[in-house]
């Protein structure tokens, strides 16, 4: 069982194009993360004035403290289920930070250090419903994290989509969560250590982080 | 009221838009007009789904922007507390229903959501071009009253201060909420009824027929019947007299003009509100509103760790401009930091305020993206 941990700005970008469900994500994670973990949280959105397609993507600051800025400026993880997405905000993740991302829609990543599910895959073959994809990243993610805990994760699930849908939405959950059990790196290793880039905060490069938001 | 204190209030994440509607449905609001547009539409769509579920509740979908203002300025005359929400190219289509609403002293809100640029600009983006449209908008001399907010709760508690202020010194109130504040989900606390104060217009008490709709009244501001109660009354945009009737004559139209402005003036001491943080020894000060208001408070943070002197005065009241709160920290600041969405533009009323007090310098973006912390820091440190 994870311990509640105190976090001090903890940020996520969820990105990828427009459909993929990722505000919905954003939503869902940020629900669960504020009402059913008791953090605080801010969950922002980006998106374009395209009705579909388009880049997408949703931000959270999830923090034990009141947070005054609400948007991300270096992140803790990143997840990117494009490969534009990969490209864009590869940079702006902290030294110590975690990059997840879809392998079968991300071909090449800027670096060895990543780790990869077949999200989109794993919801058209497993969970036969490709919509789902988004809750398969959901339960990856809830594994990853070290103070996200399944259940609570699950009860948000289910309080926030509509009861036809809950059935193939448990299942893509657990589908993701399990995959990322037996693939991926144990979380406690993840996000330890001292992060240099938040011990020089001041010096940091200014026009880094003026490039997104 | 003290049972209902002692249950457990219902925390929700919400948008800072669906926090908007909220705040609006537990102000008393029963109508709502709009148009949709974006960033603001999800303040329409809670109204949608909500107000048929509340008493006498009314919400419709109008043709156009000019349309919906002129049906919450109906409502109001018939009694309602009304409100619509826009953006940027609806709020430019309001402006002369703006006009008409404070002349004919009507309450209103208006919620406008900014976002980039001029014209059509940028949708989806956040911005705060609006904030001189929203004081001096509708043509002619009129007093107005401009709220902001900077996060999720804030939307709530402004947008139930919006309708107080509306029906106590009857008169439009303007929301301004950028996109960021409007897109951003966090947990608040909605509070139960009989938690804050709901204000509402004073209802004339003399018999109908010694009614005048316009009448001079200690306050300034007359009370107001609803329409079909018994008290019949003239409504014109054109200036008028105690009965409410258009005039020319110049004592007529320098009482009404002047008790209008005076019925504001008087009190903005009651009006002015801006939020303190550090402020109480700072020789560095930041003024911010809006989501650009959250950026600053984390850059004075900073700011203070670096050994700088750094305080935030966060204007939840942007016009009246609270210039006494201003002015006060302006005698005693080496520097002031106006870092806006927009190419100055409360700067302005900042630079008019301080008239040679204090160096003033300005942070302006304009690129559709928030004015970051680091961009602040950078500034004042």
């Amino acid at each position: 069982m994870k311990e509640q941990i105190t976090l001090d700005r903890f940020e996520i970008r969820l990105s990828g194009l427009g459909g993929q469900g990722i505000l919905t994500l954003g939503k869902l994670l940020g629900h669960a993360l504020a009402l059913g973990h008791g953090y605080q949280v801010t969950q922002t959105q980006s998106y374009g004035p395209e009705a579909r397609g388009g880049a997408s993507r949703a931000d959270l600051v999830v923090s034990s403290h009141p947070i005054s800025y609400p948007k991300t400026e270096r992140l803790d993880l990143l997840v990117a289920l494009s490969q534009e997405a990969c490209n864009s905000y590869h940079h702006l993740l902290k030294k110590s930070g975690v990059l997840l991302v879809d392998t079968g829609l991300v071909k090449q990543t800027p670096t060895n250090v990543f780790l990869g599910l077949p999200f989109t895959d794993l919801a058209l073959t497993r969970v036969k419903v490709p919509q789902a994809m988004n809750t398969v990243v959901l339960g990856a993610v809830t594994f990853l994290m070290p103070f996200a805990k399944r259940d609570v994760m699950r009860k948000s699930l289910l309080a926030n989509l509509p009861e036809k849908i809950h059935k193939a939405n448990l299942k893509a959950f657990s589908l993701g969560y399990d995959q990322a059990r037996r693939l991926l790196t144990q979380p406690i290793a993840l996000w330890t250590g001292e992060d240099e880039d938040t011990a020089k905060r001041g010096d940091m490069n200014l026009t880094d982080i003026m490039v997104e938001d | 009221m003290s049972a209902m204190q002692r249950k457990k209030r219902t925390e929700a994440f919400l948008l800072g838009n669906e926090a908007v509607a909220e705040g609006a449905l537990l102000a008393g609001c029963t109508f709502f007009a709009g148009y949709p547009i974006t960033p603001s539409t999800e303040i329409m769509e809670v109204m949608a789904r909500r107000l048929p579920h509340v008493e006498n509740g009314v919400f419709l979908q109008m043709e156009d922007e000019i349309a919906s203002a002129g049906a919450i300025i109906g409502a109001s005359l018939a009694g309602r507390k009304a409100m619509t929400a826009t953006s940027g190219p609806g709020f430019s289509l309001m402006q002369e229903q703006i006009g008409y609403a404070c002349m004919t002293e009507t309450p209103l809100v208006i919620v406008n959501v900014m976002r980039g640029g001029s014209s059509t600009g940028l949708p989806t983006s956040p911005g705060q071009g609006d904030v001189q449209q929203a004081r001096w908008g509708a043509h002619g001399d009129h007093p107005i009253i401009v709220f902001s907010a900077s996060d999720v709760r804030e939307c709530l508690e402004m947008a139930i201060t919006a309708f107080n202020y509306a029906e106590k010194y009857r008169t439009p109130v303007i929301l301004l909420l950028d996109e960021i504040t409007a897109h951003t989900r966090e947990k608040i606390e909605i509070p139960r009824p009989g938690e804050f104060e709901v204000l509402s217009r004073l209802l004339p008490t003399m018999p109908p027929e010694w009614y005048k709709p316009y009448e001079e009244t200690v306050r300034g501001v007359p009370p107001m019947p609803p329409i079909g109660t018994g008290y019949r009354f003239h409504v014109t945009g054109l200036t008028h007299d105690p009965l409410g009737f258009p005039t020319s004559r110049p004592d007529e139209v320098k009482a009404v003009t002047e008790r209008m402005f005076r019925k504001i003036d008087r009190f903005f001491h009651d009006i002015q509100i801006v939020d303190h943080d550090l402020t109480e020894d700072c020789d560095t000060l930041v003024i911010a509103y809006g989501s650009v208001a959250r950026s600053a408070r984390l850059a004075v943070r900073q700011a203070r760790e670096a050994g700088v002197k750094a305080g935030l005065l966060s204007l939840k009241t942007l016009f009246p401009f609270p210039r006494p709160q201003v002015e006060k920290l302006l005698r005693t600041c080496k520097l002031v930091l106006v870092p806006e969405m927009n190419m100055g533009q409360i700067s302005r009323e900042v630079k008019r305020v301080n008239s040679g007090i204090t160096t003033i310098r300005t942070l302006n973006r304009v690129d559709g993206q928030i004015i970051t912390p680091s961009q602040i820091l950078k500034e004042i440190a």
